[in-house]
C-alpha cells in the first residue's frame, strides 16, 4: 500500500516524538446511529496485534491495523493544516438506520 | 437449476406471462386522444416477464434469505425487537376494521372510532400524561410533532425561545427533529457514569432553552436517576421536557414519563406495543401532553360526546395535520389488541422481565467485554469492543461473524459516547435458552478474537453474500437496476 504525505504532513511529523509504548497510527473510526460513518486520523496510540507498517521515509512509520486498511484507499493524501490537524481523503458517510 | 440469486429481470423472457386477464367489457379509449403528448412514453416499458410459479419461488427464495424475530434472535439494541402476536394480525383483519374508508360518516364506524378512543386513554395512562394525538406515523415524527407544539405553545405565550437541548448519547432523530422544527441543537455532554450531568445541564440551561429532549433510561440502557432534579433545572428556566419514548418498555406499568416531569411524550408502537417494524414505515408514534399543551394537539382526534365517538376538527390553537386521515390505523389496531391482550399487569411484567433478560445477559458477557458502566442496566446494556480493537479486531468484524451464527447483530457503534460499542437489547419475548445459546456465540466469538482472528475478520462465511465492501458501496453507490451496470 501508498499513501501521499503533503508537505505540510511531512514537516509535522518529522518533528514529532512518539510518546514511549506508542506507535504513529493511522486509524479508523466507525460511528453508528442513523447512518455509519467512517472517519480516519493519525494519532499516537498503542500497538496492535496483527499491525502492519509503512514506512514513508524520514523516520515516519505508520501503524495500520486490518480494519483500517479496508477503508483506506491506494494512495490516500495525507495533510495538515492549522485548523483542522491532520486529514486523511478517504472517511466517508454510508446511510442506513438504527 | 434455476439461480435464485438472479434478479428478477434476469429471469424475464420476452412474452412469458403470468396472469391472464378477463376480456374487457368497457370501451378501449386511445391515451394518445386523452393525454398530452409528453407525459405518453414512446417505448414499451421494460417490465419483468415470468411465469406465476418463477415469481412465486423468486419472491418465497428472498423471503427465506431475510432476517426477522420470526425466524431468529433479533437484539437490536434501542429497536426492542420483539416477538409480535399473531391474534394482533387476526384482529387487524377484521371486516370491521379492515374493510373501512376513512371518509365513512363516523356513524357508520363507531367501533373503530371507538377503539381509537380508548387507545388515545389507555396511551395517555401508560405515559402519565393528559391527552394523545395517533397521528404521527414513527418515533421521529412523533419528535418532530412534539417540538412543533414545543414552538405553538411558546408563541402563543410570546416567547421566543430558540434553542433545544440533547444530551450526546440520543438518538440522531432528536437533533434531527429539533433542527426541521426550526430550532437550534445544543448537545449536553454525559458524566462518567453515563448519565446527564445535571452541573454540565445547569451551564446551558437559559432564558433561550426551549425544551430538553430526554430519553429515559437513557441509549445505554441507564435510568436518568437525577430526572426530578433535571425537570425542575428545565421547568425553572421556563422549558419544557421532551421524553422520547423509544425506551418505555423498561418503565411499562413502573412509572411514568408524567410522574417524571415530562410534558410531551412519543412512544414507538412498532418497538413496545408489538406492531411491525417496517423499512420506514408503516410505523406509528403517538405524542402524549399534559393539560397546558392540549389545545396545540393536531386535529383531528377521536372525542366522545353524549355516547358517540366522533372527530374534532375545530381546534383553533392547533398546529394542524401532521399525517393524512387519523395515523396508520391498522397499526393502531394492532397495538390496542396488544395492550388489551396483555392488561396492566401483563404489561408490568413485559418490562420486569425486559429488565431481567438484559441484565442476565450483561453478566453473562461482562467477563468477556468491556463493561463501561456500572449502574443495573434496564431493558438493554452496552459493551465495549475496545479490549477486542487492541487485538486487531473491531467491532464490525464481530457483528459480522455473529450473522454466521444466525443471529442479527446488535446495534453497533452507537450511542457514540462509547468505543466501539456494541448495544444489545434482548427483549422479554426470548427464552432463556435462546440468551444462554447467543452468550455462548458471543463468548466464542471473543475467544476466536484472541485464538483465530481471521475467522471474524473475514466474517461471514455462511451467508449467501460474504464480506461486503462497504468503502465502493459508499463511493459508488449503484441504486438503480440497469441491464448493463448489472452485467458489467
Ligand atoms: C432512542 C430513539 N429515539 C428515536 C428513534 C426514532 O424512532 P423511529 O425509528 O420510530 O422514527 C429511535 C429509533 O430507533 C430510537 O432508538
Amino acid at each position: 500500500m501508498k499513501i501521499r504525505l503533503t508537505d505540510a504532513a511531512r514537516q509535522q511529523l518529522t518533528g514529532f516524538t512518539v510518546p514511549e509504548n506508542r506507535v504513529l497510527r493511522i486509524d479508523a473510526d466507525m460511528k453508528g446511529g442513523c447512518g455509519i460513518s467512517v472517519h480516519l486520523s493519525v494519532e499516537a496510540g498503542e500497538p496492535r496485534r496483527h499491525d502492519t507498517t509503512l514506512d514513508c521515509g524520514g523516520g515516519i512509520v505508520f501503524h495500520i491495523d486490518r480494519f483500517t486498511e479496508r477503508y483506506l484507499d491506494e494512495g490516500a493524501e495525507i495533510d495538515w493544516t492549522k485548523e483542522n490537524g491532520f486529514t486523511i481523503g478517504s472517511s466517508f458517510d454510508s446511510g442506513c438506520t438504527v | 437449476m434455476m439461480n435464485y440469486n438472479d434478479l428478477i429481470f434476469e429471469i424475464s423472457r420476452p412474452g412469458r406471462i403470468g396472469c391472464s386477464l378477463p376480456e374487457s367489457d368497457v370501451p378501449a379509449v386511445d391515451v394518445s386522444k386523452k393525454l398530452p403528448a409528453h407525459l405518453i412514453r414512446d417505448e414499451e416499458p421494460e417490465l419483468p416477464e415470468v411465469s406465476e410459479l418463477q415469481l412465486v419461488r423468486h419472491y418465497t427464495a428472498l423471503s427465506n434469505k431475510n432476517h426477522g424475530v420470526d425466524n431468529g434472535f433479533y437484539p437490536l439494541g434501542s429497536c426492542t425487537m420483539k416477538y409480535n402476536p399473531k391474534i394482533n394480525e387476526d384482529v387487524a383483519r377484521l371486516d370491521g376494521f379492515s374493510r373501512i374508508h376513512p371518509y365513512q360518516p363516523a356513524s357508520t364506524v363507531q367501533g373503530a372510532l371507538g377503539l381509537l378512543h380508548e387507545l388515545q386513554e389507555d396511551l395517555a395512562v401508560i405515559t402519565g400524561m393528559d391527552a394523545v394525538t395517533l397521528q404521527p406515523s414513527a418515533g421521529a415524527q412523533g419528535e418532530w410533532t412534539g417540538l412543533m407544539l414545543v414552538k405553538a405553545y411558546l408563541e402563543q405565550k410570546g416567547e421566543k425561545r430558540t434553542t433545544v437541548l440533547v444530551p450526546d448519547s440520543a438518538h440522531g432523530t432528536n437533533p434531527a427533529s429539533a433542527t426541521v422544527a426550526g430550532f437550534r441543537t445544543v448537545t449536553v455532554p454525559s458524566n462518567e457514569q453515563g448519565l446527564v450531568d445535571v452541573d454540565e445541564l445547569k451551564k446551558h440551561v437559559n432564558e433561550d432553552t426551549a425544551a430538553l429532549m430526554l430519553t429515559n433510561p437513557n441509549t445505554l440502557g441507564l435510568f436518568e436517576k437525577d430526572i426530578v432534579e433535571i425537570a425542575k433545572v428545565i421547568h425553572e428556566a421556563g422549558g419544557l421536557l421532551y421524553y422520547d419514548g423509544a425506551n418505555a418498555n423498561a418503565i411499562l406499568g413502573k412509572t411514568t414519563p408524567g410522574k417524571m416531569g415530562f410534558d410531551i411524550v412519543h412512544l414507538n408502537l412498532h418497538k413496545t406495543f408489538t406492531t411491525p417494524h417496517g423499512g420506514g414505515g408503516p410505523g406509528a408514534g403517538p405524542v402524549g401532553v399534559n393539560k397546558k399543551l392540549i389545545p396545540f394537539l393536531p386535529v383531528p382526534r377521536v372525542v366522545e360526546k353524549n355516547d358517540h365517538y366522533a372527530l374534532n376538527v375545530d381546534e383553533p390553537l392547533s398546529i394542524g395535520r401532521v399525517k393524512g386521515y387519523y395515523g396508520n390505523f391498522g397499526i393502531l389496531v394492532r397495538a390496542y389488541t396488544y395492550i388489551r391482550t396483555m392488561g396492566p399487569d401483563g404489561l408490568r411484567q413485559v418490562s420486569e422481565s425486559a429488565v431481567l433478560h438484559a441484565n442476565y445477559l450483561r453478566k453473562k458477557l461482562e467477563p468477556y467485554f468491556v463493561s463501561p458502566y456500572e449502574q443495573v442496566s434496564k431493558h438493554e446494556f452496552v459493551l465495549s469492543g475496545s479490549k477486542q480493537k487492541k487485538l486487531g479486531v473491531r467491532t464490525l468484524d464481530m457483528a459480522k461473524r455473529l450473522l454466521d451464527f444466525g443471529y442479527h447483530p446488535p446495534t453497533i457503534y452507537f450511542p457514540l459516547n462509547v468505543e466501539e460499542c456494541l448495544m444489545i437489547e434482548p427483549t422479554e419475548t426470548e427464552s432463556k435458552e435462546t440468551l444462554d445459546a447467543f452468550a455462548d456465540v458471543m463468548i466464542q466469538i471473543a475467544r476466536e478474537v484472541e485464538e483465530n482472528p481471521d475467522i471474524v475478520l473475514n466474517a461471514p462465511h455462511t451467508t449467501v453474500i460474504g464480506r461486503l465492501d462497504e468503502v465502493k458501496a459508499a463511493r459508488k453507490p449503484v441504486v438503480r437496476y440497469e441491464k448493463e451496470t448489472i452485467q458489467t
